[in-house]
């Protein structure tokens, strides 16, 4: 038996295309309102019974305001060809040009364009919050022996109304340490752990984690911390404990716990 | 601040028979437009032209980061189809923008050009000449050529000018559904090159509408 939420292709209907990934075509069901489907492009491999084993993680329920984690599987004759998540709340999505956009971390990350001139970014104590965030959520995952695996700029998603919030999106190249993800996830560019470990590890994720606090903090889409490290420029920007947490970023074994990064936060 | 750059030509038949499809194609590039323009990553690392051509050829949209121009300037029809004209004048734009892409200390990669004809080339002698030097081999700028035929364009010509790959619309799709097909292509293809680490050009094998006539991959 496999999670309660699996179901059939040929029973559901998509209502609308919202997005053509690299691993996937994401739609919009007509029923029920706020769920997607995420149909697999032919070569990708599906491992069934880890996303059945995601599905039904108990972490989701921690995390389940802040993730499109997977709710169903979706089959087609017999074979694993998708899944169901829900939609990213309103809240994470905005008008650029005319257009439905979502809130992606990319925005935070690279300096004001004419093209999202109207786009409302954060200010230095907003940044401080968002990242805070998105540590939260990442030490929520690690609690639960989670490991995220992938950091890229368009799957995590953000938003200033109702205070600083963060979402997660692309969930199902998550693992528990020690098992394989259902989907490889992609290894995007500029967030690949220089220490190039074989397995994805709660190691790895805390230098993304590192990446990502930095870049947010600083506005900087390739700010490291190995940088930061030897910039005493950058260093006078984030005060002495958060630099003291960069230094051990950038060494393999010592990288901080997303605690760790809370604390001097705050 | 020098970066890795994938500069893009699309080059549209803007002849009197595109004209009750004009509509659709310019939102198509409009569409085009928005999606890369507000993705800062693929903003960041991809240049945008755009060309339209019938008796001759014209730069509409010197090439630029997609995310600097907020409006997108139309194409508008005119009488012809000539084909030398456009493949002359991307040689030209070619050469000056990487020029001047390396000049800025750049590192460029190959060009994409994205053709789009619905028609017979009004200059069947003289074309084959312009484009032999536009896919020069001993040029090292020679642009990767993706081909869209739609409406009465003939498929051996469109397979003969791409060069990565070429694509013919479907009989009894619409151009204007053709047209949206192209331009998600397009989309597609620009924020997954642009978005890839090693700005490898992808272009989706499948194009909603039309059938694939070669792939070829590098
Ligand atoms: N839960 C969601 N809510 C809103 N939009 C979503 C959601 N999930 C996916 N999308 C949209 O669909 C796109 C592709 O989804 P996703 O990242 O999961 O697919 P993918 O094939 O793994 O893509 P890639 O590997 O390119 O990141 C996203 O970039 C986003 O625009």
């Amino acid at each position: 038996m496999g999670p309660l939420g699996d179901a059939q292709l040929t029973d559901l209907a998509a209502a609308a295309t919202v997005a053509e990934g690299g691993q996937g075509t994401v739609f919009r069901l007509a029923r029920p309102a706020g769920t997607l489907l995420k149909l697999y492009h032919r070569e990708v491999a599906v491992l069934a019974g880890e996303l059945a084993r995601l599905i039904d993680l108990p972490a989701r329920e921690t995390v389940a305001t802040r993730t499109a984690w997977p709710s169903g599987r979706v089959f087609h004759r017999g074979r694993c060809v998708g899944l169901l998540m829900p939609a990213a709340p309103d809240r994470f999505t905005t008008t650029i040009a005319g257009r439905p956009r979502l809130l992606e971390l990319q925005f935070l990350l690279y300096p004001r364009r004419a093209m999202w001139a109207e786009l409302a970014l954060p200010t230095e104590d907003e940044r401080r919050g968002l990242a805070a965030g998105y540590l939260e959520l990442f030490r929520e995952l690690h609690h639960h022996d989670v490991v995220l695996g992938d950091v890229s700029m368009r799957n995590l998603l953000w938003t200033l109304s109702g205070g600083p919030g963060v979402f997660a999106i692309d969930c199902d190249g998550f693992r528990v340490a020690g098992r394989p993800p259902a989907v490889r996830p992609a290894d995007t560019a500029g967030w690949a752990d220089p220490a190039g470990p074989r397995e994805l590890t709660l190691d790895t994720d805390r230098y993304k984690l590192a990446l990502l606090t930095l870049r947010i903090l600083l506005g900087n889409h390739r700010v490291t911390p190995e940088e930061v490290r030897g910039k005493p420029l950058l260093r006078g920007r984030l005060g002495p404990a958060l630099s003291l947490l960069a230094a051990r970023a950038a060494e393999p074994g010592r990288r901080p716990a997303a605690e760790c990064w809370l604390a001097a936060l705050s | 601040m020098p970066e890795q750059i994938l500069p893009f030509y699309v080059v549209c038949d803007q002849s009197y028979s595109m004209t009750d499809h004009l509509d659709a194609l310019n939102d198509g590039l409009a569409q085009l437009h928005a999606a890369v323009g507000t993705d800062p990553v693929v903003a960041d690392k991809t240049r945008f032209c755009l060309i339209g051509f019938a008796g001759n050829a014209e730069v509409l949209q010197p090439l630029c980061s997609p995310s600097d121009v907020v409006n997108l300037v139309g194409l508008a029809t005119q009488a012809g189809t000539n084909f030398g004209a456009a493949f002359a004048l991307l040689r030209e734009t070619i050469e000056d923008d990487v020029a001047a892409l390396k000049a800025d200390a750049h590192q460029v990669y190959r060009p994409a050009v994205f053709f789009l004809s619905d028609g017979h080339p009004t200059d069947p002698a003289a074309w084959p000449g312009a484009y032999e030097r536009l896919v020069d081999p001993d040029w090292a700028a020679r642009p990767n050529i993706i081909a869209f035929g739609i409406g009465d364009a003939d498929a051996a010509t469109i397979g003969r000018i791409g060069t990565f790959q070429a694509f013919m619309s479907r009989g009894g799709v619409s151009p204007a559904a053709a047209l949206h097909g192209f331009a998600r292509a397009l989309t597609t293809s620009v924020v997954r090159s642009g978005s890839d680490g090693d700005l490898l050009l992808r272009v989706p094998t499948q194009v909603a509408g039309f059938t694939a006539l070669r792939v070829d991959q590098l």
